[in-house]
């Protein structure tokens, strides 16, 4: 009892297998990919994931370490940065622009703001985009490998917890259509 | 004693019945105080709460939760924009009134409407267009009357 | 000379030991290995484990060496154990590092840890079934809330002789959690219950977390006024972690008092399992009947999620009530994991922290009942 009540007061940062740091060689949907290796483009992630309210309440350490798993895109306008039915690789969070995320039943929703996280529900559903996402303004995104990012989540760690529960109320309030209710039987295991 | 016999004799079933309720009573009980503390808190923080119970009660303001502002700020648009979103209008009569926005973004790329991705977006940001939280969208007439006549 | 040799050789533990105390010498070193080795609770298996050695050294009685000679060292530490002082040390200690807020923001995630506190009492009647005396048969049935230092002190006043076979038993199967609990969460609750999400709890201000422990102990110990000591440092322990202005008490209690006290309770306790003591067949007894406690009381607080969800809007995981059972935070860290198996984005831990909790007041408020009842009854 005391061993793991100690535990789980110190535990706050997340463990990241060195193997999942993404090194570009597979660039997403055939965009500009830029590699993360300058500072400019650290300080930019870093920025917008602090202006996101799914990942701002984590701790600088946390930062520092999944901040290198994200690489830039430019978007442009008329863009198709995922299409429903391919192999779900990326997720991605928005910079700047505005992406039209169309799902199945022809709904959809428009995400304009910086530090907005297309992804889980709102992308993907057991390894397949189930979401056609196309850019309606110039703008750039910051891409994470899928894996990397599930990976992540599923960390025993105050971080991990911190972002899930960050995404559901965001969900709440962006999407709460595309939400994993209880009552549909199938689950999307993303 | 073993077995049945032994739980009679020793009165285990009073003890257990005895001890089961006053545990969930004391849990019960300790959970509709925590539930209703936040409330006095709240009270205890902002005394105007207790008079707004007796003044009338006013319908709330619905927030505007888009970056565009509200009251008498339209977005100016230029000539060729305004016979877009008349283009637009013209496709949105022909759906249902809360409408998927990829099927209108379709019927406008068929239509051969110019530069559609970013004059939907346009159109977005002005609030003609705008989610019903649903997943689907609707179209504010008036607003676009409003913004095309100036 | 030969006979002061022989004199000698019958005073060491070579000529003293029978086959019970190398059982407990192995079963100590199996315990220290499982601690170490496999980091399964090692600041509980490593001192009782190191106590299991020291209590079971064969030596010659008379000269003040073990710990049930009343001029030994070991029999002064131990009275911190047979006096119920170093439980409520620790529960000092718990209050000081919990974090109540999960709980603050869903109250009625607490009806879990009641309900998971069902097997106490079905134990105890199980135990009565099987011969035991009432207040043995209350000590045993403890073992169902999880908490070792309850079990500990409860046994200390009702059932001394009963404390180490109890605090092994406890200690062992609060380290099983993770292996005991899935399968009867599982067999329980189908998969779209399993999937179920829970709303994102409230924001909980400062004042409620600091008001929260003195009004859970006015309330708890007006009802139950045995549940006093436990309750009382639990929450005194709390109200220091949440009164900044006593932060430097709070670091204290949570850790050098803890410590302390974990230490000298384990070893102690730990000592206390001599061979002759601890290898009876009561103990065999003890052990089932605490491994069935544990998974009644798994049983219990799912079983009771999934009636609250028959008359709630907004539905609970019904494997929260796992979490009920006090072991904090195994059994929490457990629903998490088996959430997850079924959906990977479904983050239970922080909801079943409430629960988790929630038990380790619900045990001490049984605890408290069971001895006043058999105080009366004695």
């Amino acid at each position: 009892m005391l061993r793991t009540v100690f535990r789980a007061s110190g535990a706050v940062f997340f463990s990241i297998d060195r193997k999942n740091k993404i090194c570009l060689n597979d660039s997403f949907s055939g965009g500009a990919v830029h590699k993360t290796c300058n500072e400019d483009l650290m300080a930019s992630i870093s920025d917008v994931l602090k202006k996101s309210t799914i990942f701002n309440s984590l701790e600088e350490i946390d930062f520092q370490r999944i901040i290198p798993l994200f690489e830039q895109r430019e978007l442009h306008t008329g863009d198709i940065l995922s299409t429903a039915g391919n192999r779900a690789q990326y997720f991605f969070i928005l910079e700047s622009g505005a992406l039209l995320l169309a799902m199945e039943d022809g709904k959809s929703v428009v995400l304009e703001t910086p530090g907005d996280f297309i992804a889980m529900e709102l992308l993907s559903d057991r390894g397949r985009y189930k979401t056609t996402m196309t850019v309606l303004e110039d703008g750039m995104v910051f891409g994470i490998h899928r894996l990397a990012f599930l990976e992540l989540i599923q960390e025993d760690t105050l971080g991990a917890a911190a972002i899930m529960q960050a995404w559901q109320g965001y969900l709440d309030q962006t999407a709460p259509f595309a939400k994993n209710i209880a009552d549909i039987d199938v689950p999307a295991i993303f | 004693m073993y077995g049945i016999e032994a739980i009679t004799a020793n009165n285990g079933w009073a003890i257990s019945a005895v001890g089961i309720t006053i545990v969930f009573s004391g849990l019960v009980l300790l959970s509709f105080v925590i539930a209703q503390l936040h409330k006095g808190l709240d009270l205890y923080e902002n005394p105007q709460k207790i008079k707004g119970w007796f003044s009338l009660k006013k319908k709330p303001v619905k927030e505007s939760d888009n970056s565009l502002e509200t009251e008498g700020i339209l977005l100016v648009l230029t000539e060729e924009q305004k016979e877009i979103a008349k283009q637009f209008a013209l496709l949105v009569s022909t759906l249902e009134d809360h409408f998927s926005l990829p099927r209108l973004l379709e019927l406008a790329r068929i239509s051969g409407v110019k530069n559609f991705h970013s004059n939907l977006n346009i159109l977005l940001k002005s609030d003609i267009l705008f989610p019903d939280k649903e997943g689907f969208f609707c179209w504010d007439q008036d607003l676009y009357i409003e913004t095309i006549s100036h | 000379m030969d006979t002061l040799f022989l004199e000698f050789f019958q005073n060491t533990g070579f000529y003293l030991c029978d086959y019970r105390n190398i059982i407990m010498i192995v079963i100590g070193l199996v315990f220290i290995y499982l601690g170490i080795s496999k980091d399964y609770e090692p600041l509980l298996l490593v001192p009782i484990g190191f106590g299991m050695l020291m209590g079971n050294i064969p030596i010659f009685k008379g000269l003040g060496l073990g710990i049930y000679e009343s001029n030994s060292v070991l029999h002064y530490l131990y009275f911190g154990v047979t006096q119920g002082i170093y439980p409520p040390l620790v529960f000092l200690g718990i209050g000081a590092m919990t974090d109540f807020s999960t709980l603050l923001a869903r109250p009625i995630l607490m009806l879990l840890g009641a309900a998971a506190q069902t097997g106490i009492f079905i134990t105890f009647l199980g135990a009565l079934a099987l011969g035991f005396l009432p207040n043995e048969a209350a000590s045993i049935g403890i073992i169902g809330g999880a908490d070792g230092p309850t079990a500990i002190f409860l046994t200390a006043k009702l059932a001394p002789h009963l404390i180490g076979p109890i605090a092994v038993a406890a200690y062992s199967y609060m380290a099983l959690v993770p292996v005991i609990q899935p399968p009867i969460m599982r067999l329980l609750t189908s998969r779209k219950e399993r999937l179920i999400r829970m709303e994102e709890p409230r924001e909980v201000s400062k004042r409620e977390k600091m008001i929260f422990p003195i009004v859970a102990f006015l309330l708890c110990c007006f009802l139950a006024p045995a549940a006093l000591p436990l309750l009382g440092m639990l929450c005194f322990g709390n109200v220091l972690k949440e009164a900044v202005v006593t932060e430097r008490l709070a670091v204290t209690a949570r850790t050098s008092i803890i410590d302390i006290a974990t230490i000298l309770l384990g070893v102690t306790v730990g000592a206390s399992t001599q061979g002759d003591v601890f290898l009876t067949s009561k103990s065999v007894g003890i052990f089932i009947l605490g491994a069935v406690s544990f998974c009644i009381a798994t049983a219990c607080g799912v079983l009771f999620a999934k009636f609250m969800n028959l008359f709630l809007k907004s539905k609970i995981n019904p494997l929260l009530g796992a979490a009920g059972v006090s072991a904090v935070p195994d059994s929490a860290r457990v629903v998490q994991i088996v959430g997850q198996q079924e959906d990977p984005t479904n983050f239970l831990l922080m909801h079943a922290m409430a629960p988790n909790v929630s038990g380790v007041i619900g045990s001490a408020i049984a605890a408290g009942v069971l001895w006043s009842l058999m105080a009366k009854a004695m």
